[in-house]
Parts: structure tokens; sequence; C-alpha cells
């Protein structure tokens, strides 16, 4: 019965919930996989705006955080595809001011090993950072990926290969 | 051998991973979900053209062609979701009013000029009432409604008596404009530095200082009803906020609820603060520093300064548009060069800048950037620079344009705004 629904407001305050506590995460994961700031919070913010127009249609709300973890990766996969037929305001655009506490953080080897990180195809770039940020196991990296366990370890095998292939290359 | 050499390619993914992600401490608020707009539309649409009197066949007609008309600038953007929020994100207002002030008199009598800054042409020109002149002209929520302040013949720009008017375009539509006077008016004995309209469009935020000085030292905060003229609100305070040459904004956010305005406060020489402070005008209380609290405070000094303090409608970001040399001069080339002239968005909660969204690089004697409109959170900006090249009486060149992620797009500027006068188009 329609009266005996949940109030209207209640999926926004559980969305807004859940941006709460896991956007920071969720923009850390884009950063890693896009290298922009902005267009992680960008891909982010549509990941939820998702949501909350798929919210009635989840089968299980209480996954709605691997939903939009799945959601942030799509978006920063097609992100990657269309990136270059971006024309007008999306040129080279001018880094991040950064501090020194930033600065002093992000050391010449860790800048190195992240723009190798983003050299890397999509797939393989989302298993590594899966699999070595988050520290997810094969079968939580598949799920979130949407493949399978095999081709996930394969494609942190040759990430991982690629990787030290360019590293050793950029010395 | 390095330490890195004796790292597993693992453990230097991991490291470098949780460096690169900390760098990652806040995010911007959740945008409210619907459709993305950058623009907010000032309270319900059928209800402002109904309070105007147009039949509701013709404003849904005016919709639909708002809606074919909004300024979207990366045409043939793939549709995918990624790629929606890039194009979304790129709408920004596509028509502007502006002035040409005469050079010489600083008094303006022509006719408002109201174009499309996608294809450069002029849409109307409004002339002003009988009797007045227009002096400046200022941009709201939306891209379809302006704020024109009106004068006497000899009223110069600053001065008062003003009168308010709203001019509300409807482009390619048989009523193409109106402008509406609005009844309200302030104390004789004061003058008006700064205005606002709500985000519903229904009330003016007007913060004004005594145009003699027998009236008293006090800044003075009002906020009138733009139906009745009558003031709804006033705060005030006797404390120093508003000093030449730092430019005073004050604007609402997005709920309508609060005002944010700037103070300004000189210290040794030429060092200064502007300081935006938030003021929620349903709370208690009649002191105007009492009532609001500091959002953000940007110490000032050297060449480079912030010239304005602009807060975006989220309330989550602040835009500060830097003039290099310009007023106290003592300029370089190389100053200017090296970043002295830009535009930088410090993130409200921390204090400190995060994004420098435009920085002119070139070689300048000073400049001034000045900013003219702001997307919800600083993503999109439209904003001016004025560069001179060489001494008085040397080269300027100015550029207006939608800035993002560190570049400028020209937008298209009808001929009859003179360039000099771009540091006042209204979006």
């Amino acid at each position: 019965m329609k009266q005996a629904r949940q109030p209207a407001q209640e999926p926004s305050q559980q969305i807004t919930a859940l941006y709460q506590s896991h956007a920071v995460g969720l923009v850390r994961l884009a950063f890693l996989m896009t290298g922009d700031r902005p267009t992680a919070e960008d891909v982010v913010q549509d990941a939820f705006l998702g949501l909350h127009r798929r919210w009635d249609t989840l089968a299980d709300q209480d996954k709605a955080l691997s939903y939009i973890r799945s959601c942030v990766l799509n978006g920063c996969r097609q992100l990657h595809r269309v990136k270059y037929r971006q024309a007008k305001f999306r040129i080279d655009p001018l880094p991040d001011r950064e501090s020194a506490e930033d600065t002093a953080i992000l050391s010449e080897a860790n800048r190195a090993v992240l723009a190798a990180i983003r050299r890397l195809p999509a797939r393989q770039r989302e298993a590594v950072v899966l699999r070595y940020y988050l520290d997810m196991t094969a079968d939580q990296a598949a799920q979130a990926m949407g493949v399978s366990r095999g081709t996930v370890k394969s494609a942190t095998f040759r990430g991982l290969a690629a990787l030290a292939r360019m590293l050793k290359e950029a010395k | 051998m390095s330490t890195e050499d004796q790292m597993s390619i693992e453990d230097r993914v991991r490291t470098a991973t949780r460096a690169g992600a900390s760098l990652i401490r806040d995010v911007r608020p959740l945008a409210a979900p619907g459709p993305v707009s950058l623009r907010h539309r000032p309270g319900p649409a059928s209800r402002r053209w109904l309070s105007w009197g147009v039949p509701l066949a013709a404003a849904a007609a005016v919709v639909a062609i708002a809606v074919g008309l909004v300024a979207v600038r990366q045409s043939g953007t793939p549709a995918s979701s990624a790629s929606q929020s890039a194009t979304a994100s790129a709408t920004v207002p596509r028509y502007y009013a502006a002035l040409d002030y005469d050079a010489t008199g600083g008094i303006y009598t022509g006719p408002l000029i109201v174009g499309d800054d996608l294809t450069g042409k002029v849409i109307d020109t409004v002339s002003p009432p009988h009797g007045l002149h227009f002096v400046l002209v200022q941009g709201t929520s939306d891209d379809r409604t302006f704020v024109v302040t009106a004068g006497g013949q000899t009223t110069p720009p600053g001065m008062q008596p003003y009168t308010w008017y709203v001019l509300r375009i409807a482009p390619e539509t048989a009523r193409p404009f109106q402008l509406i006077k609005l009844p309200i008016k302030l104390p004789v004995s004061s003058a008006a530095i700064a205005w606002a309209l709500s985000p519903d469009g229904r009330e003016l935020a007007v913060e004004s200082e005594p145009s003699a000085s027998s009236a008293g030292d006090a800044i003075a905060l009002g906020i009138y009803s733009v139906s009745s003229g009558a003031e709804l609100r006033a705060w005030t305070t006797h404390t120093k906020i508003a000093q030449a040459p730092t430019k005073i904004t004050l604007s609402w956010l997005s709920g309508g609820r609060q005002l944010v305005f700037t103070v300004s406060q000189f210290g040794a020489g030429s060092a200064y603060s502007l300081q935006l402070r938030t003021l929620d005008v349903t709370g208690a209380g009649t002191d105007m520093m009492a009532a609001s609290r500091a959002l953000l405070t940007v110490e000032n000094s050297g060449p480079s300064t912030c010239d304005s303090l602009q807060i975006t409608p989220d309330g989550g970001t602040a835009v500060c548009a830097t003039q290099y040399a310009y007023v106290i001069g003592g300029g370089s080339n190389a100053g200017c060069a090296n970043g002295g002239l830009e535009f930088t968005a410090y993130s409200v909660r921390t204090g400190k800048p995060v994004r420098v969204l435009y920085q002119y690089r070139g070689a300048c004697h000073n400049g001034l950037s000045v900013l003219l409109w702001t997307d919800d959170s600083a993503r999109y900006i439209i904003g001016t620079t004025v560069i001179n090249v060489a001494n008085q009486g040397g080269k300027q060149a100015v550029q207006l344009g939608v800035i993002s992620n560190g570049h400028i797009h020209l937008l298209e500027i009808s001929k009859s705004v003179s360039e000099g006068n771009y540091v006042i188009v209204a979006f």
C-alpha cells in the first residue's frame, strides 16, 4: 500500500548518509583512476545521482555501496573513452595548487607510480587499484568490476608487469 | 640501490596509491538530485510568469524555448554518464546584459544591451525610463533576469538616488523583455554599495552606507520585498567593513536563507584582509556582525592581492579574483607572468586555496581579474582579465570568457559593448 511506504525523503536521507560516509573514499578511488580531482568528484556525484534515480529498483539496498563503487568505476571507464573527444573546456587542465604538505606526501617516486598507473589500460588499472589500494580479494575485485575472477587475476598480473616496465624505462 | 628498488612492485603501488589518495581530504556536498542545472532558477517559474500577467500558453512556449536555448558548448559530446555531466557542467548563461559608460563623463545615457554570448548577436536594446539613465546591471540566479539600477541624468555611478528595476528577458518571443520598476526606496542619506536578488526572486538584499558624513557611519543591510518594497529585515554595524579599494560583494546562497557579505579590514601598509561572513536571514538580532559568522578570511599583501572574494551558490567554495599591481603599482612583467593574476578557488571548509581556475601566464605591467559569474561550485566561472602591457598609454588587452580547468574560452560579446566595459557585463 502506498500509504504504508516510508516517507518520500527517506531515500534522499539514506543516500546523503551514504555520501557522507563514503564520498571521500570513492573520490579517492576515482582520483586514482582519473588523476584529476574535479573529474573524480564529478564521477562520484554522477554515481550518487544515478543511485538516487534507481534507489527504488535496487534489489538489495544494503548493497548500495557495492553498486555505487561499480558505478564510479564505470564512470571513470567512460570518461577515459571520451576524454579525447571533448574539445572546448577540458584541454590540458592546470594542475591544482599543491600545498607543501601535499608535496611532502607525494614524493617523486610516488608520482611516477601514479602516472604509470594512469597509463595502464582501464581494466588493468582497475584491477591493480582495487587489489593493492583497496586490498580487495580477486573475488571482490571481480564483483566490483563485473568480470570473472580469472580476468581480474590476469589483468592484475599484466598491469603489474606493465608498471614495472614503465617505471624501469622512466629511470 | 634506492629504497624503491628494494620494494616489490606491489608495495610500490600500495605506497603510491595511498599517498595519492590521501591528498583528497574533503569533497563538496552532494548536489541535489534532479535535472542538472548550474543556474538556480528563482522560484517556481510558472508563478513568476503569472505574476506579470503572461498567459499560460505563452509561458509554456517560453519555457520550451528556454530549454532549447540553454547554452551547451560541447556539441557532439558523446552521451555517456560521465560526458553528460561534463556537458551539463559546460552549461553557462547564454544571455548577458551590459552598459557602455561614456569614458569621459562616467555616465551612460544609452540603452542597455542584451546579447547572446553564443552567437555574439544583440537580442534587444532596452531604453532607460524617461528622465533616467541606467547606472549598473547585475545578474541574478538565472540568465533571463537582471537587476538594473537607474539614476537621474546627472547622477554618476555609485551615487544616490537609485531606482531599482528587474529586467526579465524572453528571447525570440513576441515580448522579448519586461522592465519592471521595484517599489524599493532607501533612506535619502544612504547610498547602496551592493545588492542581490534572492534565489526565488522575491526579495532584494541591499547593503548601504551613509552618503554623507553627517549621516553617521553605520553600514546597513536590508531585505526588501520586491512586490511591495517593504523592508522585511534590517541589520546595521558601525564596524568599518567596506573600505575602498576592495570590492564589496553580497550574495545569497542557494536556499535563500543565508546572505554572504564581504568585510575588508586594512592592516599595516598595504596589507588587508577580505573576509566572507554569512548571515542567517531568519535568525535573531540586528547587529550585522554579531548576527553573522566568518566563513573565510584571505590575507593580502604585496602587488598581487585578492581583489574580490565571491561565494558560490552552494556555499562550499569562494572564488578570489586577483589584481596584480593594478591598485598600488609596482608591478613587473615577471611578476605577472608568474601567477600574479589569477582566479583561485578556496575551500570554505578548510579556508585554503584548492584550485587555480585560471592563471594569466603572459607578461604584463599590471592587470586585473574580475569574476562575473560562477556556477554552483566554481567548476565553471565567467571572468574578465584586463592586462596592461606597458605603462599608462600602453596597450591594454581585455578578455572575457568561460573559465574552467585553467583555460579561458572567449565568449562572443557584441561589438556594441566596448572592451573597457567587459568588467561590468552581467550574466
